[in-house]
């Protein structure tokens, strides 16, 4: 959907602590990080739900990581990310929902 | 001129200028008797001890190496089993968020949890849903945002008090689920096997058949 977006919070979660890694879904597991060689993006998709943009992040925690409050801290991240990038892009706001879905899933702790 | 005996090979010539020989004082790792204060086989000692600590040190490096190796290849392919089959989701945290876990890496965290307890192994462990009506629902995409109930199988050692044991063990799975948050309504400890410890001088322990 929007490339800029799904990289600035691939950045922003891959950053949040005891984030592992960002976790891409087994359908695009091969073609992400198999074929292109590198996770850049991987375990975030951006896409138009039918109501409205849908952030869906998909994260390994560490081990003995706090896994509740870890993921409240990447929802968290993911809003400020979105809001400060509707902030910025006018038209991008005119076109797609500010309020986005986010979903987050731990997919392994490691 | 014809020789009738070959020359000495120097390298195979194994004794030192005072006569002693290198291979026995490699043996004894000392001088020999009467040669306690001889320069040479002092001399010799000290670099035998040398090498011997650098292919000490070498072997013990290339154990960690392939330690090491092994290890991070288990928790690759660990890691990959994980991905590619994780099972439901599961409901983490508040009913109005939308925070999920895989089964397989809440389950993986609840194993390690009761793992750490003494004398207890855990075993196949299973998170299902609890509805109202107390029915499970049938596993299989994501759970219904909810309680959930946990039912998990352990081995435990031999000369433990079971009833013991089980309160333990739900005791570290309510916590680590409680960390996952994950909303817990019934724990449920399976006792299915009994470590059987071999005694002294053998390597490994064995599981009874009974359960």
């Amino acid at each position: 959907m929007d490339t800029e977006l799904t990289a600035r919070l691939a950045g922003a979660v891959a950053a949040v602590p005891d984030i592992a890694y960002l976790s891409p879904h087994p359908r695009a597991l091969f073609s992400t990080v198999l074929a292109r060689g590198d996770t850049r993006g991987g375990g975030v998709s951006v896409h138009d739900g039918p109501a409205g943009m849908v952030v869906e992040v998909r994260v390994a925690l560490r081990r003995n990581a706090p896994a509740l409050a870890t993921v409240r801290a990447v929802r968290s991240t993911a809003e400020e990310v979105l809001a400060g990038y509707f902030g910025a892009d006018k038209s991008y706001k005119d076109t797609h929902s500010p309020r986005a879905h986010i979903t987050v899933t731990v997919t392994a702790i490691i | 001129m014809h020789l009738n005996h070959p020359l000495p090979d120097p390298a195979a010539d194994h004794s030192l200028p005072c006569g002693a020989d290198l291979d026995e004082l490699q043996a004894f790792g000392a001088p020999p008797p009467a040669h306690e204060r001889c320069p040479h086989c002092l001399d010799a000692v000290d670099a035998l001890h040398t090498l011997e600590n650098l292919v000490r040190g070498a072997l013990e490096q290339d154990e960690r190496a392939q330690t090491s190796a092994l290890w991070l290849t288990d928790r690759i392919m660990r890691t990959v089993r994980t991905e590619l089959r994780p099972g439901p989701l599961l409901p983490m945290g508040e009913p109005d968020e939308d925070l999920w876990i895989t089964h397989a890496a809440a389950t993986r965290a609840l194993r390690r949890a009761v793992d750490t307890l003494p004398g207890i192994t855990a075993g196949s462990c299973r998170v299902t849903a609890v509805t109202a009506d107390g029915e499970r629902r049938p596993r299989g995409g994501r759970l219904p945002r909810g309680p959930v109930r946990i039912r998990l199988e352990i081995a435990i050692s031999l000369g433990q008090v079971v009833a013991e044991v089980a309160a333990a063990a739900r005791v570290v799975v309510a916590d680590t689920a409680a960390d996952c948050g994950m909303d817990v309504r019934e724990i449920d400890i399976a006792v299915i096997d009994l470590i059987v410890t071999a005694p002294a001088g053998t390597r490994e322990d064995k599981r009874s058949d009974g359960h």
